[in-house]
């Protein structure tokens, strides 16, 4: 699903990853906190147009820098969820998960309300819901604008065990439907029923030198 | 009653301040976004040329452009050869000196809007399916909504209150280039208290009202940043 060698300089730190996963539909991020997991989702979502080197979901080359592709993120259809949410400020919950989806599916709209439970959260502002509300409806939102793959940072912090659970049987049988799902978190359990894979992203120092480089190898 | 002096004035001082409104915000939106992005060195240097007019005396600034509009300069003489009507004293060449001397206070709100907005909202917004300048319209625009809105009021007001460097290019012709502040001054001169009064009680009131509208959208500005 993911055939990535690429190379991303952030300041003085290049960060390299080399991942090939095969023919799965999940793909599980571990690492430790700091070690490039969020950068990886933010190549994958096409914010990263300086990264160097190739990047591939599901078969379609999303960036090839010595071909001089890259694929805008507008033209992904990846279904971002970041650590923080990023609910847009001046749009209530609603008009948040709508923004994504051009042509309204009432059916898909009034699912994901209830599996993350957002029927009372509809008409509110972000900056009035606590962590874990903003993340549900985060989550909503890349769902509902009908993406080919979804590209979840540590999607479910602060949200309690039984919508956890609830939301993770959601998210299995999206993946069921046909979605690929590319799943950062570092609760082993979380991956465990999501991920067909894992890929463990290492930080290793290569030299006295300032720069690092990532290495990702297959579980 | 009014007399046609002040409505005179009144109306070019209106006509000018929307003008400028208008134009600097068309303008100003896409320099402040290129200012607040921008880490070059002709960025900052931009950054100080429209910046100048904060701290330059209006009569420099009127002086130079007198001498710019003379019809012997170039930018004089092609407006002539142009529409067969003299730059200086007239309604366009306020304008002009009104566009360049009210700059530096839309692009200043609007550079402070732009450097809170979080940048990854913009990001959020393409990867949900907007290009660049569709995730500006729905995404930006509206987030930085009360930095817009400030800019645009202290545009408006600061256009209204513009006085030497209307007096220096203006030739306080009736009708034409006669602002407020100028009738006032007039008024003045002519010892004509009671429409000195008048005119600036109303300009006093306006700029209270206009202060006061803009301090609200700054603390809903704070509220609404998109961090």
């Amino acid at each position: 699903m993911l055939v990535i060698n690429c190379m991303l300089a952030r300041g003085e730190q290049r960060q390299r990853y080399e991942i090939n996963t095969g023919k799965v539909h999940s793909v599980g991020i571990t690492g430790a906190s700091g070690c490039g997991k969020t950068s990886l989702i933010r190549i994958l979502a096409g914010f990263e147009p300086r990264a160097v080197g190739r990047v591939e979901v599901a078969g379609r080359c999303l960036q090839d820098s010595q071909q001089g592709v890259f694929v805008p993120p507008e033209d992904r259809r990846a279904g971002v969820v970041c650590q923080d949410s990023c609910l847009f400020p001046h749009l209530n919950v609603l008009k948040n998960i709508s923004f994504g989806n051009k042509q309204a599916n009432p059916a898909l709209l009034s699912e994901l309300i209830s599996v993350l439970e957002l029927e009372n959260l509809l008409t509110r502002k972000p900056h009035l819901l606590s962590g874990g509300e903003q993340r549900r409806v985060a989550i909503a939102r890349a769902i509902y604008s009908e993406p080919d793959f979804l590209l979840f940072d540590e999607p479910l912090t602060g949200i309690d065990m039984r919508l956890k659970k609830k939301i993770l049987d959601y998210l299995r049988r999206l993946q069921q439907s046909g979605v690929s799902l590319v799943y950062v978190s570092h609760i082993s359990d979380e991956l465990n029923i999501l991920c067909e894979t894992q890929v463990c992203v290492e930080q290793t120092s290569i030299s006295a030198s300032t720069s690092a480089l990532l290495e990702c190898g297959i579980s | 009653m009014l007399s046609n002096l002040v409505y005179d004035a009144l109306w070019v001082t209106v006509k000018l301040a929307t003008l400028t409104t208008l134009i600097l915000m068309l303008v100003g939106l896409p320099l402040a976004w290129w200012l607040n992005a921008s880490r070059s060195i002709m960025a900052r240097v931009v950054e100080s040329v429209i910046t100048l007019p904060l701290i330059l005396p209006p009569t420099v600034l009127g002086f130079y452009l007198l001498v710019a509009f003379s019809p012997d300069s170039f930018i004089g003489s092609q407006f002539s050869a142009l529409t067969s009507r003299p730059l200086a004293f007239s309604f366009t060449g306020i304008l002009l000196g009104s566009l360049l001397y009210s700059l530096p206070f839309v692009i200043g709100p609007l550079q402070s809007a732009f450097a809170q907005y979080d940048h990854r909202l913009s990001e959020m917004g393409r990867s949900l399916g907007y290009g660049r300048l569709q995730t500006f319209i729905r995404v930006t625009l509206p987030v930085c909504k009360h930095g817009i809105m400030s800019a645009t009021l202290l545009c408006f007001a600061h256009t209204v209150g513009e006085f030497g460097v209307i007096l220096m290019i203006g030739g306080n012709i009736p009708g034409e280039t006669q602002v407020l502040s100028i009738a006032i001054f007039d008024a003045v001169e002519a010892m004509d208290y009671d429409a000195a009064h008048r005119m600036s009680l109303g300009l006093f009131v306006f700029a209270i009202i206009t202060l006061t509208f803009i301090n609200i959208l700054k603390g809903g500005g704070q509220k609404h940043a998109g961090h």
